[in-house]
């Protein structure tokens, strides 16, 4: 009996061993950085196309203006090293820097910057900035680096105007092409465009400035709220610059592994006002509007507190910025008075609708319920951004809306008869007039202070909040550009710090880990089966291995079948829906997907066998690759929690059976009863609670990567480990506890007893060992549910294993991925079961050669 | 056995309680009141928009009870059927019945539930077709089993000797002596069900909103933890209270069966 032990022991070695094999690591890499964005550009021309989306990926990234902003909405230099103002402020004399390249080669000089603001500034150029040049009636080139800028009127604006995205330096040659592959001078060239996922920038060597301390910047687009979370947690992306949900700012800020930046943006937050309409048009109205809104309470449910109260449409942070929150403190007294005054004591109907973003319909949801309490009924409409495009902005068919803007400087829009909010006041425009014609910085921040004071005091719109700039990023990330005026990050001087190990963390750069154990395992594989073919006889060895491969083959055909009724063409999906028939065609074709369906299913199992998994329809990269990086979390995880789930399950039921029917038993019984119950993502989130955020002695999950140290992959696997195993380990435990009192029972152990054995000696002698049998079978299922319900712990903990990879693809309708994934999983299981009866075999000689037993 | 029974009846009553009434309007947005903790007229609190938790959990209930449910009437549906054929034919139908269902347990149940939802789209639907499809073996082999063992009995002996056919048989002598294996069952695939359903609807595979979803309720408070952490709390524990009255009322019934079968 005893000598079953060591059997058994060995029977698990191999397999623990073959498992392991997995678990090499990932090639570290500091200086290549991922950055999440809401947004993706639609195009990457900034000169053509107004998207924001455009400057938050290139704006002194890619591309660089003659000036730049500073952190205080100032201009300094940039592609121009200094500038003399002449003239009484009607000519500009720019002094350009020498030595500097454009990314195709192309040198900067006069010329170009010429024909950069000339093409801008053209009769039919699309500019989307074109009126801030205005007032610009000449561009000449006394000499190479010397740029003349004449004025037909004297322009305060004109420096900051030149820093604009809008405005940033091109080449003729390549200025076409800027939509696609944008040519610029700055620290990054442009390298990529994946469509809907990334683009990718890599470092300008010889870049006039400072070499970038980042290699690589990718820019991921993720645009719902809750994936930015679980990315950033995952470590997917190792900043968010311009996080979208400050619900859960307050868990970064808790976590150690983050650091949450807070600005603030340039971003008005307004609740619009269509002053064309009445009773809107009266001034009395409006200011009543004002009164009846707390700001404090929209600010605290709309965006949990973060963005700065404002009383005009400036932002706080600007020098100039003159404090008028108190002129309209939240009295809902004053408010009612004012109706009244305006003849509307009984109040009013209106439309409120919001556009999408959350700030937005949270925001719009309280200010509805605070005009109520006036007597003012806001009906509440939610809109697309399509429709409040063409209804609000374009049509003006709206009477209130809650709308952020995010220009810098854009206090113009009040004198423009024509915007969608409609104000028109004589004295308003007056005073931009006069602003317009100041050069001198005292005359200016007057002129601004009474500017803000105007559009206060006319109450034009209801003045809510500055929108808070929330970045969240890796602590080892430092130098981000995160402070400017136009919301950009840039990047020249990012890095990161000496102590970060990082893990790569995209898919294509890294050698291929199967491949290094792919022999190993196969050979220990091989000796495996062969010692098994030696012990339970050939016969049923081949027996047992064909129904094996049947099942593998019967199974890989049922995953094929169901992903081919999936409706939707991937082709289709990945292209987007303007592509034309043509692309779709190639794309079809280059995927393979213009075949057979069997002509597809054989190629796919073909490849498998092979151990080409085919290709990624999102990351064009082999998908044997992308698993091979995940199983390096997935399966040490899997492992991990097997260890624990014996460890647990053996002294619990064992114990339960030797006292069988007294206290320590029904305490077992209680535990197990509970632990089946207990969902285990559940149980994750608890050990979290308990152990992340309010013990604060692990992060929330993520992965460090086992560059990091085994010390701390271990340590990131624990906490998602515990919540596999115990549940597991519960249904184990009953196992073993009904398997130990069923053997206590047979003659044998009575024997041993009447030989004078102690019950405790008896129970581990004898009847464990015999009491294997049912457990291991058990745990070989334990073991390919521990495998498949790591998809949902990984969820849980934002690791990057197989289930993230699985949910990223089903998302990305990346059919590929997930077939393959699956097949996987399966030949993991069946393989599993498949040895699991073999050790069986091995271990107890009475179902050895059944063909003679 | 007792609690087990009592704490499914008042699953089942609180469900079909919420058809009519619950507390508030378990879909009614309060921003105003958003993220409070427990109180009077809140009892559990309320979530990031200020919905009633307790609201959502009830009305949640009759979502995660009937996807268990129909998941195993789906399974019973087409399971006892294949099982009661298995063993009266024998033969190739048993072997052709009894493969495929090795390969249904070859695959990890959550593992095919993602790849339907991945090909279908999440939905109520597709999880209860999912988790249906992983019952139908269990049924399936649960009635084989049971089966086998009556056909050896005298009475089916007798009924074969009056001449009646294998399907009457089935029908009238083996079905009927199979219904409290059944029976204890499909309270364990119920609670499983119930625990698919939530882990499905965690992941966003289940119902989606504004449907009330145990599952989805504790996705969304995760994020949340650090601001409310009773929100991630009730719904684990309802459903945790779920399973464990299912469990309990399994076992119950299976040691009862299990002494009747004994003395009788």
């Amino acid at each position: 009996m005893t000598q079953r032990r060591p059997r058994l022991a060995a029977a698990m070695g191999v397999l623990i061993a073959l498992l392991a094999a997995g678990s090499a690591g990932a090639a570290a890499s500091r200086d290549s950085l991922v950055i999440g964005l809401q947004l993706e550009p639609p195009v990457l021309d900034p000169t053509l196309n107004p998207a924001a989306a455009i400057g938050e990926v290139l704006q002194g990234n890619v591309f660089e203006a003659l000036v730049r902003f500073d952190s205080n909405g100032e201009a300094v230099p940039c592609l121009a090293e200094r500038w003399d103002i002449a003239d009484g402020g009607l000519t500009y004399v720019f002094h350009l820097r020498a030595r500097v390249r454009f990314h195709d080669g192309t040198p900067f000089d006069a010329g170009i910057a010429k024909f950069s603001l000339d093409r801008a500034r053209a009769a039919d150029s699309l500019n989307p900035q074109k009126s801030r040049l205005a007032a610009i009636s000449g561009v000449e080139t006394p000499d190479a680096y010397t740029l003349v800028i004449r004025l037909s009127r004297r322009s305060g604006s004109l420096l900051q105007s030149l820093a604009w995205t809008a405005f940033v330096m091109v080449t003729p040659a390549t200025v076409q092409g800027n939509a696609t592959h944008p040519n610029g001078t700055g620290p990054f060239k442009f390298a990529s465009w994946r469509r809907g996922d990334s683009i990718e920038l890599v470092r300008n060597e010889h870049y006039w400035g400072e070499r970038a301390g980042l290699a690589r910047a990718v820019f991921k687009f993720i645009s719902e709220p809750a994936a930015a979370y679980a990315a950033l947690m995952a470590g997917d992306v190792q900043a968010f610059p311009n996080y979208p949900a400050p619900e859960s700012v307050a868990q970064f800020k808790a976590d150690p592994r983050f650091n949450v930046y807070r600005g603030s943006t340039e971003g008005e937050t307004l609740l619009a006002l269509n002053n064309r309409r009445p009773p809107l048009n009266d001034v009395n109205v409006r200011r009543a509007i004002a009164f009846a809104l707390d700001r404090a309470a929209i600010i605290d449910g709309a965006m949990y507190g973060y963005g700065d109260p404002i009383g005009s449409h400036f932002p706080p942070r600007n020098p100039a910025a003159v404090d008028l929150t108190g002129r309209y403190p939240h009295s809902v007294q004053t408010a009612r008075r004012l109706l009244a005054k305006a003849g509307y004591a009984q109040g009013f109907t209106v439309t409120l609708k919001l556009p999408p973003p959350a700030y937005a319909r949270r925001g719009g949801e309280i200010i509805a319920a605070q005009l109520a309490a006036v007597g003012i009924r806001a009906k509440v409409e939610n809109i697309e951004w399509a429709q409040w495009l063409d209804q609000v902005f374009a049509r003006r068919d709206f009477d209130m809306t809650v709308i952020q803007h995010a220009e810098p400087m854009d206090y113009d829009i009040y004198g423009r008869d024509d915007y969608y909010f409609g104000y028109s006041n004589a004295q308003f425009k007056a005073l931009l007039a006069q602003l317009e014609d100041s050069v001198d910085p005292q005359d200016r921040r007057r002129t601004l202070g009474a500017i803000q004071r105007k559009i206060s005091d006319d109450a034009v719109n209801a003045f809510l909040f500055q929108y808070p700039k929330l970045s969240v990023h890796d602590r080892h990330v430092v130098g981000l550009g995160l402070d400017n005026p136009l919301n950009t990050t840039e990047l020249g001087r990012a890095h990161f710090d000496d102590t970060a190990a990082m893990q790569a963390p995209d898919a294509d750069t890294h050698s291929s880990p199967l491949r290094r154990m792919g022999w190993p395992a196969l050979i220990l594989l091989l000796v495996a089966l062969a010692a098994a073919a030696r012990v339970i006889g050939p016969a049923a060895f081949g027996r047992r291995l064909l129904i094996l491969t049947a099942t593998l083959l019967l199974s890989s055909v049922v995953i094929f079948a169901i992903v081919q009724v999936a409706p939707g063409d991937p082709a289709r999906f990945m292209l987007g829906l303007q592509a034309d028939a043509q692309s779709v065609a190639a794309v079809r074709h280059e995927l393979g997907l213009d075949g057979s369906a069997a002509h597809r299913y054989l190629e796919w199992i073909g490849g498998a066998v092979r151990g080409d998994l085919g290709s990624s329809y999102t990351y064009r990269v082999p998908v044997r690759g992308l698993i091979a990086q995940r199983l390096q979390v997935s399966l040490p995880l899997s492992l991990y929690a097997l260890v624990l789930t014996v460890l647990i399950a053996f002294p619990a039921g064992i114990v339960g059976a030797a006292y069988r029917g007294r206290a320590a038993d029904a305490a077992v019984s209680t535990a197990t009863q509970l632990g089946i119950a207990i969902p285990n993502f559940w149980l994750g989130i608890l050990l979290i609670l308990v152990f992340a955020i309010s013990l604060r002695w692990v992060s929330a999950g993520g992965f460090p990567g086992w560059d990091a140290g085994l010390w701390h992959g271990i340590k990131a696997l624990t906490l998602p480990a515990i919540a596999l195993a115990l549940p597991q380990a519960a249904i184990l435990a009953r196992v073993l506890r009904a398997a130990l009192i069923e053997t206590l029972q047979e003659d044998y152990v009575r024997t041993a007893r009447a030989k004078g054995l102690t019950q405790g000696a008896a129970l581990l002698r004898h009847a464990l060992p015999n009491a294997l049998l049912p457990v291991l079978t058990v745990l070989g299922m334990q073991f390919s549910f521990l495998l498949a319900g790591g998809i949902i712990i990984e969820n849980v903990f934002f690791l990057p294993g197989l289930g993230r990879l699985v949910f990223q693809a089903i998302v990305q309708r990346d059919l590929m991925v997930v077939q393959s994934v699956v097949l996987l999983l399966v030949f993991a299981v069946v393989v599993v079961s498949f040895l699991v009866e073999l050790a069986y075999a091995w271990i107890d000689p009475r179902l050895r050669r059944p063909a003679t037993a | 056995m007792i609690i087990g029974a009592f704490i499914t009846v008042t699953l089942v009553l609180i469900a079909l309680l919420a058809l009519v009434w619950t507390p508030l309007d378990p879909g009614a947005i309060d921003i105003a009141h958003k993220l409070l903790s427990p109180s009077a007229v809140h009892w559990f609190g309320t979530d990031q928009l200020g919905r009633d938790v307790l609201s959502m959990l009830m009305a949640g209930t009759h979502n995660s009870l009937g996807v268990a449910c129909v998941a195993v009437l789906i399974g019973a549906g087409c399971g006892v059927p294949l099982g009661l054929w298995a063993a009266a034919r024998g033969g190739w139908p048993e072997e052709i019945i009894m493969r495929g269902n090795d390969l249904l347990f070859a695959f990890p149940s959550l593992l095919l539930a993602i790849l339907i939802t991945a090909v279908w789209g999440p939905g109520a639907l597709t999880a209860i077709i999912a988790i249906g499809i992983f019952n139908v073996p269990v049924f399936a082999r649960v009635t084989r089993g049971g089966a086998l063992g009556l056909w050896q009995r005298d009475f089916t002996m007798a009924a074969r000797i009056a001449g009646k056919g294998r399907f009457a048989i089935s029908v009238e002598h083996v079905l009927p002596n199979l219904s409290s294996i059944l029976l204890v069952q499909a309270t364990i695939q119920l609670s499983l069900g119930v625990l698919a359903e939530a882990g499905l609807s965690y992941v966003g595979l289940g119902a989606q909103p504004p449907e009330p979803s145990w599952g989805r309720m504790l996705n969304e408070a995760q994020t949340l933890t650090a601001l409310s952490p009773t929100l991630a709390l009730f719904p684990g524990l309802v459903i945790v209270f779920a399973v464990l009255g299912l469990n309990l009322l399994g076992d119950g019934l299976r040691d009862r069966f299990d002494r009747k079968l004994r003395s009788g």
